[in-house]
């Protein structure tokens, strides 16, 4: 993990086995929490890398398991922000076929990318150059962070 | 990383069914959840409550598991309802916009006394 300043930034790579997904949401969920993000807006960047996550082992590696690389930086000012990018070696998925579902439909599945569309400011799915899918998304904290003012005292 | 079993506490009384999961419900314990959660829709209690006070969380495998055990249970003509949803749980029920298609009760007991 690398910090400057206000910003820090953590690279992992790890198979897409979903026994490693809850340490992977702790993991993001001390990071946004400690620069700054409320406990709801915490758990929901959590929640959307773990529908990523999903997704990947779902339907990217076919319920086996492959290569993930996560890379996520936190910035503390001027609002608290997490960037977070997810690439895979899996098979490419057709970009117009990753979207929301009709949630009037109401029946199990198809949840994922409707609620990363919902809890991230962005989100975008695109292929890379020759294998493997890449999701970049952001959020930012609706908390702004506490600025410390100084007081000048005039004594004339 | 996180390889243990799912955790139930199944309470079954002539007043119904209340199956209070422990921990949180993701893919590594959805498909357990729900073997878990079809026989005893198939036993036919007078109703389910699904108690989800120790579920920290959820994801979209457990959401999913919750909509096909009300499925079942409408089926079946049994109650089903949902009680003292955690922070983390409440969310994802709302971001998925089914706060409105879930009998939903602070408490257990609120739920049975529906």
């Amino acid at each position: 993990m690398s910090t400057n300043h206000s910003t820090s930034t953590c690279t992992i790579q790890f198979p897409t086995s979903p026994a490693w997904f809850s340490t992977i949401r702790q993991l993001l969920s001390a990071a946004t929490l400690q620069c700054g993000f409320s406990d709801r807006d915490s758990g929901q960047v959590a929640m959307a890398v773990d529908e990523a996550l999903s997704n990947i082992y779902r339907h990217g590696y076919g319920g086996s398991s492959g290569k993930v690389t996560l890379q996520f930086t936190t910035a503390i000012e001027p609002t608290p922000t997490i960037h977070i990018e997810i690439e895979d070696e899996a098979e490419q998925v057709d970009l117009d076929c990753i979207r929301s579902r009709d949630l009037s439909d109401v029946k199990p599945g198809g949840l994922g990318v409707h609620l990363i569309q919902t809890v991230m400011d962005e989100a975008k799915w695109s292929k890379n150059d020759q294998h493997g899918m890449k999701l970049t998304m952001m959020k930012r904290s609706n908390i702004m962070p506490t600025t410390t003012t100084q007081s000048t005292t005039s004594n004339g | 990383m996180d390889e243990q079993s799912l955790q139930l506490d199944i309470d079954t009384s002539p007043v119904g069914c209340i199956v209070t999961p422990l921990g949180d419900i993701d893919m590594t314990k959805s498909t357990e959840f729900r073997y878990a959660l079809k026989p005893i829709i198939e036993s036919k209690p007078t109703l389910i409550i699904i108690n989800l006070a120790h579920v920290p969380y959820m994801d979209s495998s457990g959401v999913a598991t919750l909509i096909e055990g009300l499925q079942l249970s409408k089926q079946a003509n049994i109650p089903f309802s949902l009680c003292a949803l955690s922070k983390g749980v409440q969310s994802i029920i709302e971001l998925a916009r089914l706060d409105k298609i879930f009998s939903i009760y602070e408490t257990k007991e609120q739920a049975l006394e529906e």
